[in-house]
């Protein structure tokens, strides 16, 4: 599923979650209206619960839980650059190990000098032909760890993408098993009681913050309605950003790990010394040996 | 004992290793580019210096046949016109 195909899936997920859970505010508001006999402390209440996270499709758009929804879900962003630099690295290793790769210059390199005999002839064949061919092993096995790499990063993405997607999905099923009974006969009772404890003193004093907060407080304890499925899909969605990052992280750490182990002689051609090194090398005072003079 | 065929050692030098240096700056070449997060561009470069160096170092190999048989002809051709044609001394005492 390319980019664009997931962002269309994410909206019509959440189109989805979104006709249903209207349709059960609908229920509950008119359940609210039920169990306080109808006086306006339930109209109170509506406005309470559905003022954060849901209320009109419109301003749902813009709530927490999507918002934090499409957060994440830009981050399981496009890897078609990515899936391009995969390639790029195939196409690497193809010339170092492919049909008409490194080994068929070796070979022609190691027929040119066959007959080519002196004191320093082995020494050159053992120390700058024959040593190519390990190196370039070890090349292309460092090309396919950094390939490898990259290929955990598209899989997280497809993975953390198919859990975003089912995070709505999921949030409906709790929906369409979620009876309004037991909203009304908890969370909404102990809500109603609640406030109409309050509005028992002077209903001027009903402080909206507190009312709120207690509201927050009952939905948080009892996990019903419909705010209380959302609340649960918001924390779906932080708990995934974190598990994602710590994918990354993890990830992050096996990289640098391999990085740093690769031993730069293993992996890098050899040369003779250049012109003067055996001058350089007798004439110097200190530190500077023949093998370690350069790279 | 020393043999040598200076015309093939000076084509390994010339022609054979820049060919495989050329495959090393290609696959460099390829790799140069691109961006991701954390840890892996480091890694990257560390692969695309490897292959670079590479490239120069087997230039380097080459340049070194190339002297070598250049040397050996020339010492030789030296070594050829001094036997060839004995030294003054041979004809006139040139201590006098």
């Amino acid at each position: 599923m390319d980019y664009e195909e997931f962002w269309d899936q994410l909206q019509a997920n959440w189109d989805d979650l979104m006709d249903l859970a209207l349709d059960k505010i609908s229920a509950e508001k008119d359940a609210l209206w039920a169990v306080t006999a109808n006086t306006p402390v339930a109209g109170a209440i509506y406005h309470i619960i559905n003022n954060d996270e849901l209320g009109q499709t419109d301003a749902s758009r813009t709530s927490e839980t999507l918002i934090d929804l499409e957060s994440f879900a830009e981050r399981c962003s496009d890897y078609t650059a990515t899936l391009d630099q995969m390639g790029a690295i195939d196409a690497a290793r193809e010339i170092l190990n492919g049909d008409d790769g490194v080994d068929s210059d070796i070979r022609l390199i190691t027929e040119g000098l066959s007959t080519w005999e002196s004191g320093t002839s082995e020494t050159f064949k053992v120390e700058y032909v024959e040593t190519i061919g390990q190196r370039k092993a070890n090349q292309y096995e460092a090309l396919g760890n950094a390939k490898t790499a990259l290929d955990y990063t598209v899989k997280f993405v497809d993975e953390y993408r198919a859990a975003v997607l089912d995070l709505p999905v999921q949030a409906k099923k709790a929906l369409e098993a979620y009876d309004l009974g037991s909203y009304i006969g908890l969370g909404t009772a102990a809500i109603a009681v609640q406030i109409i404890g309050l509005a028992a003193k002077p209903l001027a004093g009903l402080v909206l913050a507190e009312v709120e907060k207690k509201i927050t407080e009952l939905q948080k304890r009892e996990g019903t309605g419909v705010a209380g499925i959302f609340e649960e899909l918001r924390k779906g969605v932080q708990e995934l950003e974190k598990s994602y990052d710590a994918s990354l992280e993890d990830l992050d750490a096996k990289v640098a790990e391999q990085r740093d182990a690769e031993f730069w002689p293993d992996f890098v051609c050899s040369r003779p010394s250049p012109d003067g090194a055996l001058v350089e090398q007798s004439g110097a005072t200190s530190g500077g040996g023949h093998t370690g003079g350069g790279i | 004992m020393v043999e040598i065929d200076t015309d093939e050692v000076r084509r390994v030098g010339r022609n054979l290793y820049p060919t495989l240096a050329d495959k090393y700056a290609a696959a460099a070449a390829l790799i140069a580019e691109g961006d991701a997060d954390g840890e892996w561009p480091s890694y990257r470069d560390q692969i695309w210096t490897y292959l670079t160096t590479s490239e120069s170092h087997l230039r380097n190999c080459g340049e070194v046949l190339v002297k070598l048989a250049d040397d050996y002809d020339q010492t030789e051709q030296e070594n050829a016109y001094n036997i060839a044609y004995p030294y003054e001394s041979t004809y006139r005492n040139e201590s006098s």
